[in-house]
């Protein structure tokens, strides 16, 4: 059962990995947090949803729907909650995020209907077992997507001039304004990507989960933010560590402990890492 | 001099007169009541049916002439399933002179919440859906209509044990008043007879993932998974259960029967037994009434919880047309004594404790549709 | 014609004047140096010209075209490279990756690379430490390294502020030698120092400014000798 626990909590790891990346990479950017981006995953899900349900059944169309209008979401979000209200306290521009959150919540459950939607399965059949331990082919997929997500982000960040814009930007956004680099113009990129990200999970927890409703943002959106700040909020790889370390403690806490604490562990750690680490694990050394 | 001041004085006590019957709603003709329901929020799918039923409850008495000869008016609040926000509604229902009567709240932890202002105010909560045991001996102000767990997991345990000869159960509820209450009789009542219960798990509201509590079940061997939970959690459990290749008997409280469940929970819900004291196919011309009426208006089939806001009303409207008034203290005094109230979702009869007794009918989910059990 | 003529300029903060109407020319390939005590308006100047602050009224030609109030990209892209005070290093960012961060309104690949090499070829100990973070490098390293950064846009242009703040005095004397050397490879310079006594040696004209206003301008061999100019700010009595 430790093997099967392990296998539930690094695919579960996944998802709240991309999801702490993009956290991560707002902080980075604006040293601020967006409380909607729950709801940006959520809306994710109902644009996979409506690509499977009404257009046609695949998963990869699906996918790209979710990312696209994630995108479409932190660009707007960044636009009204942060470019619009730059140069007054920080704490607007957090506040109104938390606003854009209950107005997508009160948004998709006016156009969707607030009650759950059945999302079909992809790859759902065992593909191996491993030490007693079922492991499904949309498991395998997850993770690997996962892992190919990161590698593209990294390969973003560390391979390309927007990427090192973006680096550049979050590290003195006025000196990178200096050297010509459109300051706006690559925040406002960086934030739609990470809407993007939490889009794209959105679709993903959809498959894996079958179901989807306009409130099932709000948990993933609080377990990204704890695995971003558990692994280092400033470092994407902390977030990536942190997201799969988060994962597979909450699994072996149910094991091991109890079903009761599931929640209680995640948000303990989040209260300990704030108040004793807040740089998380890999510190203020890490870098984005 | 005498004359003058009585006059003035009567002039004054008919103003206070004319403007506390005016409060009282009872120049306008009309009756104020209030409903409180989680319109948004994880509960909002129950919260909008509650409205529908109540709405629709009132606008046929309102056709037929109304109760009392005055018309009924109803004040909709959201709760949204937040114990917090269902407290500050009712402090809003009981300081409005002309609201004689709540319906409301859906969840046990809500009602529970409220319950305090209803009681000091002296005004009638009428829950149609509150199971939790601890729920109406709180206040002789608070009626439920749904019947609480303490009868309807006795019927429960004896469908496991006795028809379903099943020895070993895990259980998996959803960690709320409603789940701890719905566990506890259901794991109290299977071990009197004689059944053991090998694992005892919960989550909490707005858990999506199962995989881990749901493998850990697994590991104790039980015959049979007994789900206290809601039947959208209860179809999100079966997909992952049935994902996992864990195929087992599954048995659940009547909060899992809704259509919902077999269209959220396809094919890895069939087999599930359930029971229900309202049934959408049943022949009752009542109840076919209502289930038409309520699809040609909303488009959807009213479930059991719906079916109980349906009758909350119209218990409640017999109490106002016993109490031959809109006084508070005479509707709730009315309220209390009905018994044998045929409704359409079985006949109420309130205990002294304001819960009530209902009958139960044992239900299994066959290729995606609810069949009453032999 | 001049290759920067700033006209009557004018900057608010708010309500505070920073800027009460500054004019400064410099020629092509000319090094002029801009004097001033701390708060007199010499960053506020140069981000300005450089369009990170705004004007609020006055004129700045560059190359004959007006640049006033232009977003700092394209004054970067018409060829006004800014070093900025405290050298504003990115810290966690390799030396060869702050080049490239230098050319980023340069959109040819293989003419970044070529810039790399030659700042490369201009700072050797650059060279030695191009994998390193920027960070990890001593204040002089810093500054040479801001320095080179402000010069992979390959601008015509290059403003210095305050290249000796908070630099070893040997460290400070290299930079100065380096100044003078990208000077004579054409580069026009204007340089803002607090270090007056090495700023007029090097450069070829001075502007005093004080409280927001341009209050005596001359050659710098003339400055050197003026006694209320030695008073003020060449420490002599």
């Amino acid at each position: 059962m430790f093997t099967q626990q392990l296998v539930n909590g690094i695919t579960e790891g996944s998802l709240f990995a991309l999801i702490a990346i993009s956290f991560s990479l707002v902080w980075g950017l604006l040293k601020l947090v967006n409380f909607a981006m729950g709801e940006i995953y959520m809306f994710g899900a109902y644009a996979g949803w409506i690509v499977v349900s009404y257009i046609t059944p695949n998963l990869f169309l699906a996918l790209l729907a979710g990312f696209a209008v994630g995108w479409g979401l932190g660009w707007i979000v960044e636009k009204v909650a942060f470019k619009a209200l730059r140069g007054v306290p920080h704490i607007a521009s957090l506040v109104c995020t938390i606003g854009f959150s209950f107005l997508f919540k009160e948004i998709a459950a006016a156009i969707f209907g607030a009650q759950t939607k059945a999302m079909p399965s992809f790859y759902s059949s065992t593909a191996l077992v491993v030490a007693g331990a079922n492991v499904s082919w949309l498991q395998i997929f997850m993770v690997a997507l996962a892992a190919a997500m990161m590698l593209l982000l990294q390969l973003l960040f560390y391979g390309t001039k927007i990427g090192l814009g973006v680096r550049a930007v979050a590290l003195d956004y006025r000196t990178a304004g200096l050297m010509g680099i459109k300051v706006d113009r690559v925040t406002s990129i960086a934030f739609s990507l990470s809407g993007a990200l939490a889009a794209f999970v959105g679709v993903l927890a959809a498959i894996y989960y079958n179901a989807i409703n306009p409130y099932m943002g709000f948990v993933p959106g609080i377990k990204g933010f704890t695995a971003a700040v558990f692994g280092g909020i400033t470092s994407i790889p902390g977030a990536i560590l942190g997201g799969y370390l988060l994962g597979i403690i909450e699994n072996m806490s149910v094991q091991f402990v109890s079903s009761g604490y599931k929640d209680f562990v995640s948000y303990l750690l989040l209260i300990v890492f704030l108040l004793f680490r807040p740089n998380g694990i890999l510190g203020k050394k890490a870098k984005l | 001099m005498q004359n003058r001041m009585i006059a003035l004085l009567s002039a004054v006590l008919v103003l206070v007169g004319g403007a506390s019957l005016w409060a009282a709603g009872g120049t306008d003709n009309t009756i104020h009541i209030a409903l409180t329901a989680p319109l948004t929020g994880d509960y909002a799918e129950y919260g909008v049916n509650f409205q529908r039923s109540v709405q629709m409850g009132i606008d046929e008495i309102n056709a037929q002439g109304g109760v009392l000869g005055k018309k009924y008016v109803l004040s909709v609040g959201d709760s949204r399933g937040d114990p917090k926000e269902s407290v500050s509604l009712a402090q809003k229902w009981t300081s409005d002179p002309s609201i004689v009567a709540e319906i409301g709240d859906f969840t046990s932890s809500c009602c529970l919440a409220s319950q305090p202002i209803y009681d000091a105010a002296g005004m009638v909560q009428l829950s149609p859906t509150a199971s939790a045991t601890t729920f109406t001996p709180g206040s002789v102000w608070s009626f439920s209509i749904v019947g609480t767990q303490a009868y309807e997991q006795p019927f429960m345990a004896d469908l496991a044990f006795n028809k379903l000869k099943i020895k070993r159960m895990a259980i998996l509820f959803i960690n709320n008043d409603w789940g701890m209450d719905t566990q506890k009789f259901f794991k109290e009542n299977f071990e009197k007879i004689g059944g053991k219960i090998v694992a005892v798990e919960s989550f909490f509201q707005g858990e999506k993932d199962f995989n881990a509590v749901l493998t850990k079940l697994k590991e104790s061997k039980p015959d049979a998974l007994y789900m206290a939970t809601m039947y959208n959690d209860g179809a999100l459990i079966s997909l992952q259960r049935q994902k996992m290749g864990w195929d087992i008997p599954v048995l659940g409280p009547s909060s899992l029967y809704s259509t919902e469940l077999t269209k959220l929970g396809g094919s890895s819900v069939n087999g599930l037994y359930t029971n229900v004291s309202f049934f959408a196919k049943d022949t009752d011309p009542r109840v076919q009434a209502y289930v038409t009426g309520f699809q040609k208006r909303f488009g959807a089939t009213p479930n059991f919880h719906a079916a109980l806001a349906y009758d909350a009303i119209y218990i409640l409207t017999e109490a106002i047309r016993r109490a031959g008034s809109t006084d508070k203290q005479a509707i709730r005094d009315a309220l209390a004594g009905i018994k044998g109230f045929q409704g359409l979702t079985g006949t109420i009869t309130f205990t002294p404790n304001r819960d009530a007794i209902k009958g139960y009918k044992a239900v299994q989910v066959v290729n995606g549709d609810f069949k009453l059990l032999k | 014609m001049a290759l920067l003529e700033v006209d009557g300029l004018v900057v608010h903060y708010g309500k505070i004047n920073a800027l009460k109407g500054v004019s400064i020319r410099l020629e092509q390939g000319d090094l002029v140096t801009l004097i001033g005590a701390n708060g007199a308006g010499k960053t506020t100047l140069l981000n300005t010209l450089s369009g990170v602050v705004k004007a609020t009224r006055g004129t700045v030609r560059f190359g004959g075209e007006d640049v006033v109030n232009k977003r700092p990209e394209e004054v970067v892209a018409r060829g006004i490279s800014h070093v900025p005070e405290g050298r504003k290093i990115f810290s966690e960012l390799s030396v060869e990756e702050n080049l490239q961060v230098g050319a980023y309104t340069i959109k040819d690949k293989a003419r970044v690379r070529e810039l790399v090499e030659r700042s490369f070829e201009l700072f050797p100990r650059l060279a030695e430490r191009r994998k390193q973070e920027g960070g990890t490098l001593s204040g002089g390293e810093q500054q040479m390294l801001a320095i080179a950064r402000g010069l992979m846009s390959d601008p015509k242009i290059l403003f210095l502020d305050e290249p000796s703040l908070g630099i070893a005095p040997l460290m400070v004397d290299k930079i100065f030698d380096f100044i003078v050397q990208i000077n004579k490879m054409g580069k026009t310079i204007l340089l803002v120092e607090q270090n007056a006594n090495l700023a007029l040696q090097v450069a070829r004209y001075g502007y005093i400014l004080e409280t927001g206003k341009i209050t005596h301008e001359a050659p710098c061999s003339e400055l050197r000798t003026d006694d209320a100019i030695r008073r003020a700010y060449l420490g002599v009595s």
